[in-house]
């Protein structure tokens, strides 16, 4: 049987972080008392009628912006009928085949739509489990009904778990960017679902695909998707069918179990909302979307990757704005010293340093000033420091402050000059090694690290690293 | 106003004369900040003062078959046309091909509103609550088998299923092309002329409870009404005189409606004044002076 390849796509609900509701001037909350943000709108109350939120629709165009949509020139609500006591209307007002954002993209996935909705009343169900099976009765808490959401539905170009998970990151960084949602996972105010399927490796062609449903951290959603993507491949593996379903990840347990099959698929007889018209964005309202986008994520990625960083530091730095500005300005002072190099330095020692020290906040907020960080790297970068003493001095910097120059002369920690003198030490390190000696002939390099420290130790690091094992070599 | 078809419904003045119905609809229009899709009339509402007809026209629908309204109507429809001339005014005819599947398509956009609208009264919330001691499934059925009444019940059943999945487009879809036709027929005839008018209904009022057991015919009384309502513009229907009903019996008032192109309301405010002096019809009920 040929290999079996993965294909994911995700469907992600963004809560927009607006003052009000969708359709209502409801105050938005979190963790208020139950059902003291209502009103005859939100309750559905007979008479009512929705009024959308600008502030919404502002902010799903700037999504649609920032995810490289397509702007439906004249998008439709429609309502969603469905029973259940989350829904006052007994229908959702969502967007069907006409959605405000089209067509798009963010990185390498392709974004199918995104749509502008209202959230549903938040069901808390009594007793031990918290979910509907098992439980007694369920109370409704209608503070979160009529929250607006935009649902971001991408193609299904995704090849793996963790690869859905990185993505997702990206997008969440994109959107807590854009000052649209509060993106908080744990709160709800990003949910994630994903479609998972499998197929022969090179098939076109798509698999049942099953739905795994609000995955609650990222961490859950890899694990969701690995544990799904583990049992399809098993079941087909093994000759069988996928089932068309909607599936509930259990993290604590790792288990997957089925909320609905297919046949249970409701039918949500959408028509389109005659309470509403329809969404006619203006020129203006476009033109705004596009020019209050920041540098996203994607786009400063690519723009550190051209100055040399890899990958993972340029998502590290993308992904942390404040960062990311004061790398620059260490960028700036450091003219001439590789932004590579700094960047490391921001995103790794530094990063450390504060860590060490217990320090809140990022290096935007520490006390060591992009200039002088630029001028530490420069002493370690001329071998003027040797690089664990520029930690040293770091951890300094990070405590007080201060010039790195005039730290290394208040504590000594010039490089050492006189090679006469190291090279003693490093005689004096081979001789008192011999076990190590004799490993490093025997042609395991690893064992000459056993000699560095040994010199480090003596030299307090004040020695050259490079310098050093020049040394041990010729002394072989 | 609650909600039954809400592409449909409207607030309109119900009054004894077309002055009335001026002040009122002054006092009702305007943008309404708690419903989206209103509009206000630029200039407001005054009351009308027209004195003759001249220089209007009138289109009669050529699709206006004499079968499908009673003899008696069409008597004081017929007068009321001559009425129009005698002040002025101009008869054309005019084609509205499309209005004929009105009915049709108003039974089915109207019933599949219906089914959405009514759905919050599932005893969750407020109003009526039957069965609360079983599961919530069986509380939504009892409370809705117990609260609505046959017809409802019979607008919610036909609307759910012209919206399900597999009919919605041969339903509802269809229906709001037919919706689309009918008000590009106004548009066109409101090319040359100014106003569409018809009977208001194939007959003079039935007795009450008399249809209920015939649905159909009940619906097809909307026969006249419903294309405007479709279309989307407005209209004004006024007393015209007396007829006899088909079966015989005490004569009851006829209604004249006369239809305008959309946001048209003070020239048929106007119109209607006009005509409404010429006819001179007496509403109030026979055997009271004064
Ligand atoms: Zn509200």
């Amino acid at each position: 049987m040929a290999e079996l390849e993965a294909v994911i796509g995700l469907e992600i609900h963004v809560q927009l972080a607006t003052k009000t509701k969708m359709f209502c001037g409801c105050e938005l909350s979190f963790g208020d008392e139950p059902n003291v943000h209502t009103c005859p709108v939100c309750l559905a109350h007979p008479g009512v009628l929705p009024v959308p939120n600008e502030q919404a629709i502002r902010y799903a165009l700037q999504i649609g912006a920032a995810l490289n949509c397509e702007i439906a020139p004249r998008s439709i609500f429609h309502r969603k009928n469905y029973f259940y006591p989350d829904s006052p209307k007994a229908y959702q007002i969502s967007q069907y085949d006409i959605p405000i954002c089209g067509a798009g993209r963010l990185g390498d996935v392709r974004i199918h739509r995104a749509h502008l909705e209202e959230d549903a009343a938040k069901m808390i169900h009594v007793g031990e489990s918290g979910r509907i099976h098992g439980s007694g009765a369920s109370l409704v808490d209608f503070n979160r009904g009529g929250t607006p959401l935009v649902e971001i539905v991408t193609e299904p170009d995704l090849r793996d778990a963790a690869e859905a998970a990185q993505w997702a990151r990206l997008l969440r960084e994109t959107i807590r960017q854009l000052g649209v949602s509060d993106v908080n996972m744990e709160e709800g105010s990003l949910r994630v679902d994903a479609n998972v399927s499998v197929r022969p490796a090179g098939s076109e062609e798509l698999g049942t695909k099953t739905e795994l449903k609000n995955m609650n951290s990222f961490r859950f959603l890899q694990r969701g998707v690995e544990a799904e993507l583990a049992r399809q491949r098993e079941l087909v593996e093994s000759g069988g069918t996928v089932e068309q379903e909607t599936l509930h990840f259990d993290p604590a347990s790792g288990s997957l179990t089925s909320l609905r099959s297919k046949e249970e698929a409701h039918d949500y007889r959408y028509f389109p909302e005659p309470d509403l018209v329809p969404l006619v964005p203006s020129e203006e309202q476009l033109r705004e979307a596009r020019e209050s986008l920041p540098e996203l994520p994607v786009a400063r990625i690519a723009r550190y990757q051209e100055m040399g960083l890899a990958y993972d530091v340029a998502l590290t730095l993308a992904t942390d704005p404040r960062t990311a500005g004061y790398f620059e300005n260490v960028v700036e002072a450091g003219e001439g010293i590789e932004p590579r190099v700094l960047a490391n330095w921001v995103t790794g020692e530094l990063a450390a340093a504060l860590r060490q020290a217990e320090v809140d906040g990022g290096a935007a907020d520490s006390r060591i000033s992009p200039p002088d960080l630029a001028k530490l790297v420069r002493l370690v970068q001329e071998k003027k420091i040797s690089h664990g003493s520029g930690k040293k001095v770091l951890a300094a910097m990070v405590k007080g402050g201060g010039d790195p120059e005039k730290i290394v002369e208040r504590e000594g920690l010039a490089q050492m000059s006189d090679s006469g003198e190291l090279e003693a030490i490093v005689e004096k390190a081979m001789a008192d090694n011999p076990d190590a000696v004799e490993k490093i002939r025997e042609g395991n390099n690893k064992a000459i690290g056993a000699i560095v420290g040994a010199v480090m130790r003596e030299t307090k690091g004040r020695a050259d690293g490079g310098e050093v094992n020049r040394l041990i070599q010729e002394k072989l | 106003m609650i909600a039954f078809a809400s592409s449909l419904d409207q607030c309109g003045p119900l009054t004894r004369t077309v002055s009335d119905a001026a002040l009122l609809l002054g006092i009702l229009q305007g943008k309404d900040p708690c419903d989206s899709t209103s509009v206000g009339l630029e200039g407001g509402v005054r009351l009308p003062d027209r004195e003759d007809l001249s220089g209007l026209r009138f289109g009669v629908p050529a699709e206006l078959g004499h079968d499908e309204y009673d003899s008696g109507v069409r008597a004081v429809f017929e007068q009321t046309l001559r009425k129009i001339e005698a002040l002025g005014g101009e008869i054309a005819e005019v084609s509205l091909p499309s209005s004929e599947h009105g009915i049709s398509a108003y039974y089915v956009i109207a019933p599949a509103e219906a089914s959405s609208n009514l759905a919050r009264y599932d005893g969750v919330r407020y109003g009526m609550r039957a069965g609360g001691d079983g599961d919530l499934v069986q509380m939504y059925e009892t409370t809705r088998s117990e609260g609505f009444g046959p017809e409802v019940k019979r607008r919610i059943m036909l609307g759910t299923y012209a919206l399900s999945s597999g009919y919605y487009e041969a339903y509802y879809g269809q229906a709001q092309k037919v919706r689309t036709r009918i008000a590009e027929d106004f548009s066109g005839a409101f090319s040359g002329v100014d106003f569409v008018v018809t009977p208001t209904a194939p007959s003079v009022a039935f007795g009450l409870g008399e249809k209920t057991d015939d649905p159909l015919a009940m619906y097809l009384n909307d026969f006249f009404t419903v294309p405007m309502s479709l279309a989307g513009i407005p209209a004004i229907s006024i007393p015209a005189g007396l007829a006899e009903p088909e079966g015989g019996g005490p004569q009851l008032p006829v209604g004249f409606q006369i239809a305008a192109p959309a946001f048209g309301e003070q020239k048929l405010l106007d119109a209607a004044y006009a005509l409404e002096q010429g006819i001179g019809f007496d509403a109030r009920p026979e055997g009271l002076d004064g």
